[in-house]
C-alpha cells in the first residue's frame, strides 16, 4: 500500500506527524488517545480485509481514524475538512460516520459503540451477511453499564462476527484507569478467544486481524498500549489526553516523532 | 394494544419482513409464540434498556428494522442517551413501543409514571411519536411505522386502557378520530381536544362526553389545525393533555391563535409530581394537573 508521505518517514510516523499538526493547526483533540489507538486502526486499513465496519466507540480518537482516511484518500481533505471553535469545518472532535462508509456509528459518549456492534453484527448473522463488525473501546469506556450489559449479551449471540478491541493504555483523563481484567475473565468464562498484545507490535496486530477473520465468532482483542506514543516526553502523561500544544511543544514534539524508535 | 400489534408482527414476520422484536423482559409470555415460530428474530435482552437501544439501532443500521417493547419510563427517561444519540442522530430506524400511559400503572408508584415521555421525544427529529386510542388505530399505526416509506424512527406509547367504544354523539356533540374529519355544517362556538388516551383523566367506561376530537399525534393536530381553519364563527378550544406538553403542542396553539376566528385555547395538562401512594386516578389528575389559557 502506498501512502503519501512528504517527509522520509515510516507511514506510523507520517500519520503521527498529521495528527500532532491537526491538532496544532485546529487547536482541539485528543492528542494522547488518538495516538495509543493509531497503529491498531492503521494496521486495519491497510490489511487486505475490506469487508468490514468499523466502530470507534471511543469516539475522541477521530484524529487516529481521520489520518488513516485522509492518508489512504488524497481527496479526504483532513486539513480543511476537521474544524474547531476558531476553524469552520464539516469534521468535528469526535468521529462521525459521514468521514467514511466504513464507519458505522457516529460516537462520542462513551459506551454506545459496543451494544451498537453487537446488533449490527446479529443483523449480519441474520441476514448470512459475511460482513465483520470491529469495535475499538477505551479502557476507561468499560466502566459504562452499557459494556457489562453487551458482555452479559454475549452469551446469547456467541456466533457472530464481531471483534471487541480495547485501547489498554490505562489511562483516562487521569490515571486513576479502569483494570480491565474482570473483562477478560468474563470473555474466558465463556470460551471466547481473547488475546492481549503490544499496541504497537505491527507483526502482532496483523497476526490478530487476520486470525480474526478467519474466525466466525465474538473475539475480544486487547491492546496494551501507550498514551502518546510515538512523543516520548507525552508518554502516559494524563496531561495529554487533550489539548494544545504551546508552539515550542510542537516544534519538539515534531523532532520527538522524526527521531522515535518505533516498535 | 400489544397483543394486537404482536399479531401483526407475526404477518409481517410470516411474509418474510426484515424485521427483529426486542422484548425487555416484558410481553415475554404473550409472545411465546413468536419465540416459537420466528426464534431467531424475536429475542428477550431482558433488563438492560440502554444496551437494548443501542442494539436494535445496530440491527436496524444492518437493515434489520427493530421493535422495541418496554415500560414507558424505561425507554424514554433510562435510554434517552441511546435514542438520542444511537436512533435519532444517526437515524438508525427503530420502532419504540412503550407501555403505560402517564400514569397507567398508578398502583406500582412514582418509579413506574413518566408523564414526560412525549415532551422528551418531541425534542429530537427523525422520530415521531403517536398516542394510539384504540387497538386497532394501533395496529395501523404500527403498520404505518413499519413501511418502507415511513423514513422516521417511531414511539408508540401503548396505554393499557385503550378506548373500547366510541360513543357516535352525547349531548348533540359528535366526537370522532381526526381520520374522520369532514367538512360539517354544524358549527361550535367550543372546540375540545384530547390528545392521547390516558387512564388518568378517562371515565372508566371509555368514552369522551364533550370532546370533538381525538389526536394522536403532531400530525393529527395539523389536520385538526386544517379543519378549525374552516369554521365561520368565533370559537374556543380547550385542549387536554395528560402529559407534559410537548412544544409541537405549543407550535399548534400559536398557529391556533393566529387564526382570527380563535377567541382562546385553553391547555390543561398532568405535571410532573411523585405520587407515593395508591390513589384514585382522577384525584392523581386534580392534584397534578394545569390549565394555562392563550
Amino acid at each position: 500500500m502506498n501512502l503519501n508521505m512528504s517527509l522520509d518517514v515510516s507511514p506510523r510516523k507520517a500519520l503521527r506527524l498529521k495528527i500532532l499538526d491537526t491538532v496544532f493547526s485546529s487547536g482541539t483533540g485528543h492528542l494522547g488517545g488518538s495516538l495509543s489507538s493509531l497503529d491498531f486502526i492503521y494496521s486495519l486499513y491497510t490489511s487486505p480485509f475490506t469487508n468490514f465496519s468499523f466502530v470507534l466507540s471511543k469516539g475522541h480518537a477521530s484524529l487516529a481514524l481521520y489520518s488513516v482516511l485522509d492518508t489512504l484518500d488524497t481527496s479526504f481533505h483532513l486539513e480543511d475538512r476537521y474544524g474547531s471553535l476558531s476553524k469552520l469545518g464539516d469534521l468535528h472532535g469526535h468521529v462521525s460516520k459521514k468521514a467514511s462508509d466504513t464507519i458505522a456509528l457516529s460516537c462520542g459518549s462513551l459506551g454506545h459503540g459496543l451494544p451498537f456492534s453487537l446488533g449490527l453484527s446479529v443483523s449480519n448473522s441474520i441476514k448470512k451477511n459475511m460482513s465483520s463488525v470491529i469495535c475499538l473501546l477505551g479502557d476507561g469506556e468499560c466502566q459504562e453499564g452499557t459494556t457489562w450489559e453487551s458482555l452479559l449479551l454475549l452469551k446469547k449471540f456467541s456466533s457472530t462476527s464481531l471483534l471487541i478491541v480495547i485501547d489498554n493504555n490505562q489511562s483516562q483523563s487521569s490515571y486513576d484507569g479502569f483494570q480491565i481484567s474482570s473483562i477478560v475473565d468474563m470473555f474466558t468464562g465463556l470460551h471466547l478467544p481473547v488475546s492481549q498484545i503490544n499496541a504497537h507490535d505491527i507483526e502482532s496486530i496483523d497476526s490478530s486481524i487476520k486470525c480474526f477473520f478467519a474466525s466466525n465468532c465474538p473475539m475480544l482483542l486487547v491492546l496494551n498500549s501507550t498514551k502518546g506514543y510515538g512523543i516520548p516526553s507525552i508518554h502516559n502523561q494524563e496531561q495529554w489526553h487533550a489539548g494544545k500544544p504551546s508552539l515550542d511543544q510542537y516544534n519538539t514534539f515534531r523532532e520527538e516523532i522524526i527521531s522515535f524508535n518505533e516498535l | 394494544m400489544r397483543d394486537d400489534i404482536f399479531n401483526l408482527l407475526h404477518q409481517h414476520l410470516s411474509n418474510g419482513s426484515d424485521i427483529a422484536l426486542l422484548l425487555g423482559d416484558l410481553g415475554v409470555f404473550q409472545a411465546r409464540y413468536l419465540f416459537k415460530d420466528f426464534p431467531d428474530r424475536i429475542f428477550n435482552l431482558g433488563i438492560l434498556e440502554p444496551s437494548m437501544i443501542s442494539f436494535a439501532a445496530g440491527l436496524s443500521k444492518g437493515g434489520t428494522t427493530s421493535v422495541v417493547y418496554s415500560i414507558t419510563p424505561f425507554i424514554t427517561e433510562r435510554a434517552l442517551e441511546q435514542i438520542k444519540l444511537d436512533i435519532c442522530y444517526n437515524k438508525n430506524k427503530v420502532l419504540l413501543l412503550s407501555a403505560g400511559g402517564t400514569c397507567d400503572y398508578t398502583d406500582l408508584g412514582p418509579t413506574h409514571h413518566c408523564p414526560s415521555d412525549i415532551s422528551v421525544i418531541d425534542n429530537y427529529s427523525s422520530i415521531s411519536w403517536f398516542l394510539p386510542f384504540t387497538s386497532k388505530q394501533s395496529v395501523l399505526i404500527t403498520n404505518n411505522s413499519l413501511s418502507n416509506s415511513f423514513s422516521n424512527s417511531s414511539y408508540i406509547r401503548l396505554s393499557n386502557t385503550p378506548f373500547t367504544k366510541i360513543v357516535d354523539s352525547f349531548a348533540g356533540k359528535p366526537h370522532f378520530f381526526v381520520e374522520d374529519i369532514s367538512p360539517s355544517d354544524i358549527e361550535y362556538s367550543s372546540y375540545c381536544i384530547d390528545l392521547g388516551p390516558d387512564s388518568i383523566y378517562l371515565p372508566l367506561d371509555h368514552f369522551v362526553p364533550d370532546c370533538h376530537f381525538l389526536a394522536s399525534s403532531t400530525a393529527d393536530l395539523m389536520r385538526i389545525l386544517d379543519h378549525l381553519s374552516t369554521i365561520s364563527n368565533t370559537f374556543n378550544v380547550r385542549l387536554r393533555c395528560p402529559f407534559i406538553p410537548p412544544v409541537s403542542v405549543f407550535t399548534f396553539i400559536n398557529l391556533l391563535n393566529s387564526r382570527s376566528h380563535v377567541t382562546s385555547v385553553h391547555l390543561t395538562f398532568s405535571s410532573s409530581i411523585f405520587y407515593d401512594e395508591v390513589v384514585n386516578k382522577y384525584s392523581y389528575y386534580s392534584s397534578s394537573c394545569q390549565t394555562l389559557s392563550f
